[in-house]
């Protein structure tokens, strides 16, 4: 019961998102690149202002979000719906993205782990422990260079691919 | 003496008994017998192979699904605090990787369009995984990019939480630590296995995402009868 209440609920939604015409100055080739660029530069200059001062992080972190929204309502949140709600285009497209992300995201890992890796092996070898003191603001800066991205990185994928065709 | 000419879309091949009697045209032929072969028999091996079933039925599948767990956080943890279980560790890691790729029938190894031409064999990948794998392989894909997110962001904010939890239990009020000092003491053991617990959790995660669901215990035609 309460299932079908959510699905009817997400059809309704749907059906709203891709009948929506009040967005459509955001949905042409110009302003999707504009917004997906905007979206990378303040993926990566929010952990940079969280390096340096919390109040410039936090906004910076609420500008990427509010152009993320813009990005996912651009997108007719193509890239977070159920299968059944699209057509055989744009899954394919869609799947072609999240195994292209995944892949990338997986390498950005892999190079997490050579860094530890070697960093462990210097000290091993140095005999020496390495010492980092970072602030609480820095820690956060570190948690906004993996969120952002990730975060980001599909929508942006598929309104860069929808940029070029 | 061998001749061959065309006439629309038809190319005839004639061969005298000089020519199919030519040990190197033997050769050949029979090379590519074997080759066609080969490529059949992998086909096939790859879709219909029953011996490794114990490991894609249902039950088959949540037992792996929760060992990948255990081993990938209880057992490095284990391995983390006793450097005679590091190599183990790396060993149980690539073996449970092995038995994922068994239980799912390989379909994440072609999800690469050119994944099989490299290696000599002439399959298509898609000879190798049909419609409803491909639509789970990609629905996979899909989970596990969301389940790394996820799990990233939940790790950072954990920390952080616990970070303020701390700085406020000292402080006797809410407080934000200052200063943390990270100290990187770890053995070269130890970075094994982090380093392994890294690879692992990535690499498996797709076939975690993969979901639970098995292939039935039975075939339709042992059902049958």
């Amino acid at each position: 019961m309460t299932n079908t209440k959510k699905e009817d609920k997400t059809a309704l939604r749907v059906e709203k998102l891709m009948q929506d015409t009040k967005w459509e100055w955001a949905r042409t080739t110009t302003s999707l690149r504009v917004i997906s660029f905007a979206a990378i530069a303040f993926a990566v200059s929010t952990p940079i202002a969280f390096w340096f001062e919390n109040i410039a992080g936090i906004a910076f972190a609420l500008i990427l979000l509010v152009l993320f929204s813009v990005l996912r309502v651009a997108l007719r949140d193509v890239a977070d719906l159920p299968d059944r709600y699209l057509d055989e285009r744009q899954r394919t497209v869609r799947n072609a993205i999240y195994l292209k992300a995944y892949q990338y995201l997986a390498g950005f890992f892999g190079l997490i782990t050579i860094a530890i890796f070697v960093t462990g092996l210097v000290a091993d070898v140095s005999d020496q422990n390495l010492t980092v003191e970072l602030s609480f603001d820095q820690i956060s800066a570190l948690a906004w260079l993996f969120v952002g991205p990730i975060m980001i990185a599909p929508n942006v994928a598929l309104a860069l691919s929808k940029g070029t065709k | 003496m061998a001749f061959k000419f065309r006439i629309g879309n038809f190319i005839i091949i004639n061969l005298d008994k000089d020519a199919a009697a030519d040990p190197a045209y033997r050769i050949e032929e029979h090379i590519e017998r074997l080759e066609s072969q080969l490529d059949s028999k992998v086909k096939n091996w790859f879709k219909n192979d029953r011996v490794f079933d114990w490991l894609r039925n249902t039950y088959a599948r949540v037992a792996l699904i929760l060992f990948t767990w255990v081993t990938l956080f209880g057992f490095g943890y284990l391995a983390f605090n006793s450097e005679a279980l590091t190599f183990w560790y790396v060993l149980s890691l690539v073996l449970l990787g092995v038995l994922h790729q068994l239980s799912v029938r390989f379909v994440f190894n072609s999800s690469d369009d050119s994944w099989f031409s490299v290696r000599a064999l002439t399959i298509e990948s898609g000879e190798l995984v049909d419609e409803y794998q491909r639509a789970r392989r990609d629905r996979a894909f899909r989970v596990a990019y969301r389940n790394l997110g996820s799990t990233v962001f939940a790790l950072f904010t954990a920390y952080l939480v616990y970070l303020v939890w701390q700085a406020s239990d000292v402080a006797d009020a809410l407080d934000f630590p200052t200063v943390l000092t990270v100290d990187f003491q770890l053995s070269l053991s130890q970075v094994v296995v982090v380093a392994a617990g890294v690879i692992g959790f990535y690499s498996l995660q797709k076939y975690i995402a993969w979901g639970f669901k098995g292939e039935p215990l039975n075939s339709r035609n042992k059902q049958a009868e």
